[in-house]
């Protein structure tokens, strides 16, 4: 037989970034996957979950048809039955659905959707007439870390400087190493600044990847780190006095003066005003007759006290030395003070380098951090504790130092805005614009009443379950589920069930049965990554451009392209006047008016891309030439990198955080809600205590984490990736430290019950060194609880769903971000 | 003339497995058997503790005691360096798996070609490999070939052409001027158990 | 008369009866865009999306993707070229 063989380029969708790859197809079967090196993102590189693709393709517990459900009966543990239909049933079913929820109430379309390389789909519900999130942004990311990125830097995301950084501090976060920002570029960037002497500190309660290959590592008791930080600001500003004051003076608002009420003082022009210590005078900020900017002092303001922001930090953090951190985070005190110093000597700060002829300040120490960092009921203050940290030393979007990274291909310089004050315009809403303020609210997820926030859409377990509480005048009855598993990957999963009994209907949008999916009355098949398009770049650090994903063979069975099945859903509801309007928006169209959709024309998700990347990149670089080249991915130059800001200064003092609580507060009270507790809106970061820390019952801690092969999600069916975890003694167990556990009594293998507050699971226990003594860990790769999997159920041990420990409820939120508490304590016992 | 070989720069590899995985991809092996794979290692007591990450796999020894002991000729040495097991010679007695020093030869199922990673389904690019398979059944040991095919292609081995960390290099040990040879020189390469005087073609840097 | 580039989304759209439009203002706020723009019973777009000196909570209005409630709200100015969007309040993803 003569062999037919084809190299395919497209864009990798096993996790949520998207590595440009080469698909070899043989005889029309998928035989290879490698990196593309041609996309200056991957640079032919290529993590285990983009070789395992091959088995997403080829997996026989695909859906291979729309099913309809004979069950009446919905619940874990029940067998939904599926009946194979038509996609016209299908569509017909879901269509009068839509249409009576259009006419009735749009806003009871609750939404849950988890494909975030199409995040023009998430726009979908919008279009539809729903306000309504159902998915933990805050779980999975940064429920934080998004808006005080698009506060500091006008960005979604951030990295530090791999070309320059000499040491780099990196706190909860596998950048680099094991999980987030374009894994495997960012391994090899990693990898090549380790080996040219770059220093790296990781701080984090488990030896993890990023801690195993550290120079150094720093145990950490979890959910402490903002305290670890403002000692290290501590022992910058007081015992030091060595911070970039230049840069503070100039680049921030640092010397802005700050009264007594936490508001900028301003004179009758509204301006906000600085203190010049040469010719002792207070002036307008922008006074252009300003020797220089005092940071320091206390200054009288029509009678009243008033002083530079930074001088209010100083006088804050004065009680955070490294002794006080020490008995918080368990960090020795000494430990603290040999770091801040190694940070701040090695920031350089005051020196400069010379890129393609342009002069930048060079400031090659940085901290980088992610979810484990942040994502706790303080995640507001983590996040701005760790963005000051860098501010200090003047590194923020320099070589070296900390840099913004954009969700889409913009640079930063494309992004940044002047706003209030000589500042830059603060961005915290970077998926969509604020919410106004509303009561009784819309949205399941209270998105009008979090001014800076990141829709919580664990809230739905608060809303849905008890509306009177929050004046909500109705209750969704009706589920959409797009590529996600709120009941695996949602905190309280009681709760979560009883959001999901609420349901009268509930239609899925997926590829696999899940244990979420298996409640949904219809399902609609999407094809799989290999199968469909897309024109995609989210948050890729370093470079820029777009990646095509095309169909690198005909679809195995009788699925439909995700975009496709959107568009026809929308004209079977009768809005695909305001999908295509929408898509117009979310896809850029509106900058190229000749490659808008028509209202009410229908296309296909090929004919959009053909438009998107037309609109993106001109004629000549329509589709065709995405299919042949497959990728714009380039690095970015010095210029769409460094200094992007002119003239305008940055958020050191984030009055704009605390403008909108005190505006909540009182617009919440108007309406008689007293009870919203608006203190996690400060314009500086600093310690307060956490439950978490002084609950009493619990001797542990318990926090969660990925292996490499399973990062972000939709892979633990994936027998390849499976089978690797498997052999990892880290996952498919608990782990707790080895004398820890001994004092327990507890020995390897032994079955042990986790308890929370909230919640209890079991599973199987592993001694190992490398975590805190106070911390038991709970390795996230195989957990899951669907049962009848044959994948799954021939693994022995999954470990245990650790979700059910945590809490989903108001209580635990960061009532400012949106982020919940995702660390817990517990107490472990043998089964 | 040519011999293969490979460096591990262990200081690089972040114990990731996509060489794991693209050798899984490549091989298209049965579950549990890995022709490369990442040892995890963990050292010391809290908290001084390290974890290392060590890729192993056939090390294409010079002196390979597989081919001494093989009854039948399967394994082999090629004039290249690379050590190949030619499964129609081979009648799976295990020998050469019981002499590897090293651990890294695999006992393929005598019914393993009818079975794949899904139970009662043999995906299409799994039946694609099994009916490459030389002598079109299982009951043979198999193992990592470095890849002498993509070799032939002009293309580096699966598991160092999408190694992340740029940890694994792959050149001509023959050549002192090779990319390999240079890092062996540099950076004290060091062959994995050299006391059992089977002169790998694999070098860890550390 | 600055010359700009309207777009009236979802229900917006349906009360004024069309989605784009360029168009040259009478003035130069965003006040003055909506006593242009006339909805399909004769009113001023102010009627159906301001609530005395506010727009409603339930809708939005984008100057070149900036909320006009962080500027300075139908005082915010319009300049030649300038992308004004008008829509209701839903959590439509930010533009690519």
């Amino acid at each position: 037989m003569e062999t037919e063989e084809k190299w395919v380029k497209s864009a990798c969708d096993m996790c949520l970034h998207h590595c440009g790859i080469m698909v070899r197809v043989k005889n029309g079967v998928v035989v290879e996957i490698e990196g593309d090196e041609t996309n200056a993102d991957n640079m032919g590189k290529l993590c285990p979950k983009g070789h395992a693709g091959i088995m997403k393709l080829y997996d026989p517990y695909r859906f291979k048809h729309p099913v309809q459900r004979t069950n009446p009966k919905k619940g874990l543990n029940e067998n939904p039955e599926w009946e194979k239909i038509s996609w016209k049933e299908a569509f017909d079913i879901i269509g009068e659905r839509l249409r009576k929820l259009r006419e009735e109430d749009p806003r009871k379309l609750l939404p849950s959707i988890g494909d975030f390389q199409r995040l023009y789909n998430w726009a979908w519900p919008a279009a539809f007439g729903s306000p309504n999130m159902f998915t933990t942004v805050g779980l999975y990311c940064g429920g934080a870390y998004h808006p005080i990125n698009g506060i500091t830097h006008s960005a979604f995301a951030a990295i530090n400087d791999y070309n320059y950084c000499n040491y780099w501090i990196q706190i909860g976060s596998g950048d680099g190493f094991s999980s987030h920002l374009h894994l495997a570029g960012s391994i090899k960037r990693m990898a090549d600044a380790r080996m040219r002497g770059m220093k790296l500190v990781v701080v984090e309660p488990r030896l993890s990847p990023a801690a195993a290959k550290a120079d150094e590592w720093i145990p950490i008791r979890p959910g402490t780190d903002r305290a670890f930080v403002l000692a290290m600001a501590y022992v910058l500003i007081h015992e030091l006095g060595q911070y970039d004051a230049e840069f503070l003076k100039r680049k921030t608002n640092a010397p802005y003066l700050v009264g007594s009420d936490g508001y900028f003082v301003r004179d009758e022009n509204s301006c906000t005003l600085i203190y010049d210590p040469v010719d002792k005078k207070i002036k307008p900020y922008n006074d252009p007759s300003i020797k220089d900017y005092a940071l320091e002092g206390v200054y009288k303001f029509n009678g009243a006290d008033v002083k530079p922001a930074f001088q209010v930090l100083k006088d804050k953090i004065a009680e955070y030395t490294p002794e006080w951190a020490e008995k918080i985070t368990t960090v020795p005190s000494e430990t603290i003070r040999r770091i801040a110093k190694e940070f701040v000597t090695e920031a350089r700060i005051g020196s400069t380098i010379v890129l393609n002829g342009k002069q930048y300040p060079y400031r090659p120490a940085a901290v980088n951090y992610y979810r484990g960092a942040q994502s706790h009921l303080h995640g507001t203050m983590d996040n701005q504790a760790y963005k000051l940290i860098n501010m200090l030393v003047g590194n923020i979007d320099v070589p070296g130092g900390h840099l913004g990274v954009p969700l889409y291909h913009h640079t930063i310089k494309d992004l940044v805005k002047p706003g209030p004050d000589g500042c830059i315009q603060p961005e915290p809403h970077q998926l969509h614009p604020p919410f106004p303020f509303k009561y009784p609210p819309d949205s399941t997820q209270l998105m009008e009443w979090f001014p800076i926030g990141v829709d919580p859409g664990h809230l739905n377990t608060e809303t849905v379950l008890n509306p009177d509480k929050f004046g909500l005048n109705y209750i969704p009855d009706t589920m959409f589920l797009y590529h996600t598993n709120p009941l695996w990957n949602m905190p309280g999963t009681d709760k979560v069930i009883q959001v999901f009994q609420k349901m009268d209907f509930i239609f899925a949008l997926d590829i696999w049965e899940n244990e979420s999916t298996k409640w949904a009355d219809i399902i609609l098949p999407d094809h799989t990554y290999l199968e469909g398009w897309t024109l995609t770049i989210v948050e890729a650090p370093m470079v820029t451009g777009h990646v095509l994903r095309q169909p690198v063979i005909e679809p195995l069975y009788d699925t439909m392209d995700a975009t496709d099945i959107l568009i026809e859903l929308a004209d079977r509801g009768e809005f695909l006047d305001a999908w295509n309007e929408t898509l117009n928006f979310v896809l850029g169209l509106i900058d190229k008016p000749e490659y808008m959709l028509e209202p009410d024309k229908k296309y296909t998700a090929e004919e959009i891309f053909d438009r998107v990347a037309k609109a993106l990149y001109g004629e000549d670089r329509d589709l065709e030439w995405f299919k042949e080249h497959g990728n714009t991915m380039r690095e970015m130059t010095p210029e769409e990198l460094y200094d992007p800001y002119g003239d305008l200064r940055l958020h050191f003092y984030m009055e704009i955080i605390k403008k909108e609580g005190d505006e909540l507060k009182s617009n919440l009270e108007k309406h008689g809600v007293d009870w919203w507790d608006t203190s996690f809106y400060r314009p500086l970061p600093e310690w307060v205590d956490s439950p978490l820390h002084t609950e009493k019952d619990y001797d542990l801690y318990a926090i969660t984490y990925k292996s490499t092969q399973q990062i972000f999600a939709m892979s633990a069916v994936n027998p390849w990736l499976t089978d690797i975890s498997v052999k990892d003694p880290m996952q498919g167990n608990i782990v707790i430290n080895r004398r820890t556990g001994e004092r327990k009594g507890l020995k390897d293998g032994d079955w042990v019950i986790v308890k929370s507050l909230f919640g209890e699971v079991r599973g199987r226990i592993k001694l190992i060194e490398g975590i805190h003594p106070e911390v038991v860990g709970f390795p996230n790769d195989i957990s899951r609880f669907l049962e009848g999997h044959p994948i799954l159920d021939r693994i022995e041990s999954k470990g245990a769903h650790y979700n059910r420990l945590l809490p989903s409820s108001l209580e635990w939120t960061d009532r400012a971000s949106g982020v919940f508490e995702t660390a817990v304590r517990v107490s472990i016992e043998k089964a | 003339m040519v011999r293969w070989g490979m460096t591990i720069d262990l200081k690089r590899c972040v114990g990731c497995n996509a060489c794991t995985a693209a050798c899984k991809a490549k091989n298209q092996t049965p579950p549990g058997v890995f022709f490369t794979r990442v040892l995890i290692h963990e050292d010391g007591e809290y908290p001084n503790v390290s974890r290392i990450f060590i890729p192993v796999q056939c090390n294409h020894c010079s002196e390979p005691p597989c081919v001494r002991v093989c009854p039948t000729g399967a394994s082999e040495q090629r004039d290249d360096g690379i050590v190949i097991v030619d499964q129609t010679k081979c009648i799976g007695c295990r020998a050469c798996y019981v002499a590897c020093p090293y651990n890294n030869r695999f006992y393929l199922d005598r019914n393993f070609i009818e079975e794949g990673y899904f139970p009662d389904v043999v995906t299409p690019p799994e039946k694609l490999k099994r009916e490459e398979f030389p002598g079109g059944k299982g009951g043979v040991v198999a193992k990592c070939d470095f890849c002498y095919d993509r070799i032939e292609e002009g293309r580096d081995p699966a598991c160092v052409r999408t190694c992340p960390a740029d940890a694994r290099k792959f050149g001509d040990l023959e050549d002192p001027e090779s990319e390999v040879q240079k890092l062996i020189r540099q950076r004290h390469g060091k062959q994995p158990i050299p006391e059992a005087g089977t002169d790998p073609s694999i070098f860890y840097l550390e | 008369m600055p010359k700009v580039r309207l777009f009236l989304m979802g229900e917006v759209r349906k009360k004024v009866g069309w989605y784009s439009k360029e168009m040259e203002v009478n003035g130069n706020t965003i006040e003055d865009v909506l006593k242009e723009v006339k909805t399909v019973n004769g009113d001023g777009l102010e009627k159906l999306i301001c609530c005395g000196a506010d727009i409603t909570s339930d809708h939005w209005v984008l100057v070149n993707g900036d909320e006009i409630r962080r500027g300075k709200g139908l005082r915010t100015e319009i300049h030649e070229g300038d992308k004004i969007i008008i829509m209701p309040v839903l959590p439509i993803m930010a533009g690519g």
